[in-house]
Order: structure tokens, then C-alpha cells, then sequence
């Protein structure tokens, strides 16, 4: 019953400043989506018709424009939520069959036992900026063991130990933590979880889905150096929070004070929203951002330190290939330009050339007719001549009659010479002006031909 | 007594009876049906973009509202610019089983509820 009605889906979307920061935020938000374009373009209009609406209605309360838009983006910290949200709508139905197999049926389980995710222990390097990404991944080692059979029914400490034991790791729960934190102990019931043969992908996130466990509460793990290391996500973000600053320049021009812009309040905000909205200081958590200069000061676990080094590269990203499209657009539009010109001066060399044979030939009948008016002046004193010697009335007459006719021809041709020279002039005029257009035609492409290089 | 006052937190069910409420008394869109929330419970109740969005693309899907889009141009705007675009809701009869069902429902909770807690102090009543 559901009709989608259109009224407007013919205009053409509207492309923002690429300055506009909710433009920018749209544009990453976009990105996360992974859905095909046309529903993503969907919601990406709605989502700005919200911010946009937003932005008018706090600048109405007495914001400053970019204050309005920083509250505006920092409002969707929850929306940063959304990106999954709007999936988990489109696959609802699918993921909701998926989880009633998964859970109980044999092969195929969603509930993958693993140890993935175990990092090792972090590397409390200090400094880094965005093209150090590459140099941030080795640290990410991943723990590949897998189950060799299904994990019983059993207590917390048990599973623990297979897991430790499938890794061929040492195991060390930090007890105190779960039990004060999450009130998990090690004699805790966890139910079986068939989870033969599966890798140890998914280990943390399934045991906390199995515990109904979510964000500080989870249980995390890292393994480093043959320990299998156990306690919360918030022991391990208190123990592991460093601070990294992250070189900003590529996405805001060097010579801008981040702290006062625009695009550096947005930057900070859409961090802020996009990557783990609770850990920030802002909404409850301990993370924090500074700006300094050029450089965004991050204190968070590295964790987030990964998440903020990879928001950034995504960004720098988009603003190259925002600036090679760009350059790209400039380069076409300037050979759409020159090619224009080159078809232009051809056509005025051709309009020339048209002309001065046009010249040509008028100037030839002039000649012509010039030779035959001269001929005719001749003719006209000699059949004067004549007349004024003729005594016989009738004959007189008779070349009085030849003599006017004369006089007529040599007027029609001195009027047809003066038609002649008009619009020989008028031509020679014509072949001027052009000639004009193309000298100031060849100047611009020459200018163009110098800007092109 | 003093203490804290708690803040009712709303469940599934009940943002959808809320919101198809809001489009039973006309047609809206996104941001002014969470404006509307907020202005009826006197900032009660929020439904935050994450959770209504996703919340109204299931209503479409489900057939419980139609949709249509709008072209928005600000004031002052290039006429022959193009605008933005808005995304409106309007209440399908699908969607008005689907609130009567929730309203019915929430009325017997109610009345459940009520018959615990009007005691002796007759407080429900």
C-alpha cells in the first residue's frame, strides 16, 4: 500500500559548497551507508533536510552560523548510529531468519567463536599523523586459532580456558574487574555454543551478544607475547588512552587557526559524532580533542586513536580526489574552451575568406561597369556631336531620342557603380570587425594556452 | 519524598504508536515529527534522529505510511536554483490499523497497571 509519490525527483540534486561543512559531514555519512546509491542519495536528502532545517532553526535563537551548524552535526552524535541503523532496517528480515538458524542450528552459525580482536598489547607511541596509517596496521596482530569443537555449557572460567587453550596462549582473566565492573565471576554460567571449526573471528563480540554485554560494559581481550589478556573495554581504554596528534593540513588549508573556522569546529564535531560518539568527553566519555594549529591533539585509547588516523585518511581522501575532479572539470572545461575558439577562428577564417571573394568579385563588375561608363561617356559626346550637326528636323528628333537613351544607360551604370563601392565598403567593414574577433580570439587562446601550462 | 525523578524511557512499540499518532493528524516530515514529540511530552520524550529515521524507512517499508518529496529553496534562494528536498509522511490505512491495535493494546497495559497501583491510597484513581 505504500506509494512514493514524486514531485520533485526530477530536479537536479543540489551540490553544496564543497566548504559547506554539512556537505561534508553528508558526504562521509554517505560513504558509511554501503547501500546502493539511489537509497542512499534517499536518505542523504532527508538527513540534510533535518540538519539543514535544524541549522535555521538555532540561528533563529540567536546562534552564530557556525555554532549552529557545529550543534546542528553534533546533535547527530546519535545519528553517528544511524549509518547501522538505516542497514539493519533494510536487513531486518533477512538477518532476523539468519538469527534463528544461527543460534540453533548447526553449520553456518552466526555465533562464531573466536579470539579476534585480541590485540596485542598497545604501543604507547605518542605522536603520529594520518599517513601513518600504514605504520599503525602492523600493530594490529590478529590471533587465527580456531574451535575444534563446540564450546559446552559451562562457567565463564572454562570457556576462558578453551579459548586460551585453542590459541596455545597463557591466560590471565583480570577477575576483579569483571566481577566489580559487570558483575561477572569465574564459576558464571555461559550457555553451549556450538562454534566447531569456526575461526576466531568474532570471539568478543558474540560471547558479549551471548551476555548481552554492550560498550564500556564489554568484555575485551588482547593477546600479546602468548597471553591471552581478559577484562573490560573500559579497563583496557583507561590502560591503553594515549595521546596522538593528527596532521589536519591536507583537509584544512595550513593557514587557518583550526580553532577559529568553520571547517575546523566541524572537523571536531563530525569526529566527534562519526567515530564512537559515547568515548568523548563531550557525551559522557574520556576521550578529548585539542586543537593546535594544524594539528588535532587526540587523547583516547588506541583504539580510537585507529578509528580518528582512519576518519582522517578517509577524509584527506575525499578532498583529493574532491580537488582532482576538480582539476580534471578545469582541464575539460579549458580544452572545451579551446577547442570552441580553434572552431570559432575557423569559421571566421572561413567568413573571411567568403567576404574578401565576395570583394572580389564586385570589384571586378566595378571595373567592368567603370570600363563601360568611360565607353559610354565617348559614345555620348559623339552622338551630341552628331546631333548638334544635323540640320533635318526628323533625324534631329530621332537622335535626340538615341542621345537621352544614352544618357540613361550612363546613369543606370553610375548608379550600379555607386551600389557597387556601398557594399564593397560595407564588406571591407565586415572583414575589419572579423578580423578584430579573431586577433582578440588567438590573444585569449594564447592566454589560455600559457594558464593550461 | 525527594530523589531523583525518573525519566520514562520509551520502547519500540511505543515510539511507533507515537509517531503514528503524530502522522494521524496530518502529514509531516522527519524533523518536525521529532519537534512535535518533544513539544507535546514538554522535552519527556526525544526521538533522536538515529532512532526515528531508520523507524520511519520501516513504516514505509511495512506499508503502515506513504511518502512523498517536497522542494525546499530558502528565502532569498536563486529562484531557478534547485532546492533541497523534503521527505513527507503521510498515514496509510494500513497504518491506521496498525495504530488503533497499538492504542488498544496500550490502554489495556494501562489498565493493568492501574489495577496494581490503585491501592488503599488510591492513587490511579
Amino acid at each position: 500500500m505504500t506509494s512514493t509519490d514524486t514531485k520533485a525527483r526530477d530536479v537536479a540534486p543540489v551540490k553544496p559548497s564543497s566548504r559547506d561543512p554539512i556537505a561534508q559531514w553528508l558526504d562521509v555519512f554517505t560513504s558509511l551507508l554501503s547501500l546502493p546509491a539511489g537509497e542512499a542519495e534517499r536518505i542523504r536528502d532527508e538527513l540534510e533536510d533535518h540538519l539543514r532545517t535544524r541549522v535555521d532553526d538555532l540561528l533563529i535563537l540567536g546562534m552564530t552560523e557556525p555554532e549552529a551548524v557545529q550543534k546542528a552535526v553534533t546533535e547527530l552524535g546519535e545519528t553517528a548510529q544511524l549509518a547501522k541503523n538505516f542497514k539493519a532496517v533494510r536487513t531486518h528480515s533477512r538477518r532476523r531468519i539468519a538469527m534463528h538458524t544461527a543460534l540453533f542450528a548447526a553449520a553456518g552459525l552466526a555465533l562464531t567463536v573466536s579470539v579476534a580482536g585480541f590485540l596485542p598489547r598497545a604501543s604507547t607511541t605518542p605522536v603520529t599523523s594520518a599517513p601513518l596509517i600504514a605504520d599503525a596496521q602492523p600493530e594490529t596482530v590478529k590471533h587465527n586459532g580456531s574451535l575444534n569443537e563446540d564450546l559446552p555449557e559451562g562457567t565463564l572460567g572454562d570457556l576462558f580456558q578453551i579459548l586460551a587453550d585453542s590459541g596455545d596462549a597463557r591466560l590471565f582473566v583480570h577477575w576483579g574487574v569483571l566481577e566489580n565492573n559487570i558483575g561477572l565471576a569465574e564459576e558464571t554460567e555461559v550457555p553451549a555454543i556450538p562454534s566447531k571449526g569456526l575461526q576466531h573471528s568474532k570471539v568478543k563480540q558474540l560471547l558479549n551478544s551471548v551476555l548481552n554485554l554492550q560498550g564500556a560494559d564489554q568484555i575485551d581481550a588482547r593477546f600479546d607475547d602468548g597471553l591471552l589478556e581478559i577484562a573490560t573495554r573500559e579497563y583496557f581504554d583507561r590502560i591503553e588512552t594515549i595521546t596522538m596528534d593528527h596532521d589536519v593540513s591536507v583537509i584544512v588549508p595550513s593557514d587557518h587557526v583550526l580553532r577559529t573556522t568553520n571547517e575546523g569546529l566541524s572537523l571536531v564535531a563530525s569526529i566527534q559524532s562519526i567515530v564512537e560518539p559515547d568515548c568523548w568527553e563531550e557525551n559522557g566519555g574520556m576521550s578529548s580533542i585539542t586543537i593546535n594549529g594544524s594539528l588535532l591533539s587526540v587523547r583516547a585509547p588506541e583504539r580510537i586513536q585507529k578509528e580518528v588516523i582512519d576518519f582522517i585518511a578517509r577524509l584527506e581522501a575525499a578532498q583529493r580526489k574532491q580537488e582532482a575532479d576538480r582539476q580534471a572539470r578545469e582541464k575539460k572545461e579549458l580544452e572545451d574552451e579551446r577547442h570552441s575558439f580553434q572552431l570559432m577562428l575557423r569559421k571566421s577564417y572561413e567568413s573571411k575568406n567568403g567576404l574578401l571573394y565576395e570583394i572580389g568579385n564586385l570589384q571586378h563588375e566595378l571595373e567592368e561597369s567603370y570600363v563601360e561608363s568611360w565607353k559610354c561617356e565617348y559614345g555620348l559626346k559623339d552622338l551630341e556631336q552628331d546631333y548638334r550637326n544635323e540640320i533635318d528636323p526628323e533625324a534631329k528628333a530621332a537622335k535626340l531620342d538615341v542621345l537621352a537613351q544614352a544618357g540613361a544607360k550612363l546613369d543606370s551604370l553610375r548608379s550600379r557603380q555607386d551600389l557597387l563601392r556601398d557594399q564593397i565598403k560595407a564588406k571591407r567593414s565586415s572583414v575589419t570587425l572579423l578580423e578584430n574577433n579573431m586577433n582578440s580570439m588567438e590573444w585569449a587562446a594564447a592566454g589560455q594556452e600559457d594558464s593550461g601550462r | 519524598m525527594g530523589g531523583k525523578e525518573m525519566v520514562p524511557t520509551l520502547t519500540q512499540d511505543q515510539t511507533e504508536m507515537i509517531v503514528l499518532s503524530v502522522l494521524s493528524e496530518g502529514p509531516s516530515y522527519g524533523y518536525a515529527i521529532s519537534k512535535q514529540i518533544a513539544a507535546r511530552s514538554e522535552d519527556t520524550f526525544r526521538v533522536g534522529a538515529s532512532q526515528l529515521y531508520p523507524l520511519l524507512t520501516k513504516l514505509e517499508k511495512q506499508g503502515l505510511v506513504s511518502t512523498d518529496w517536497e522542494e525546499i529553496k530558502s528565502a532569498g534562494a536563486d529562484p531557478d536554483a534547485p532546492g533541497r528536498k523534503r521527505k513527507w509522511y503521510r498515514l496509510s490505512p494500513k497504518g491506521e490499523r496498525r495504530l488503533e491495535s497499538r492504542i488498544a493494546a496500550h490502554q489495556r497495559f494501562t489498565a493493568i497497571m492501574n489495577s496494581f497501583i490503585a491501592g488503599p491510597s488510591g492513587a490511579a484513581s
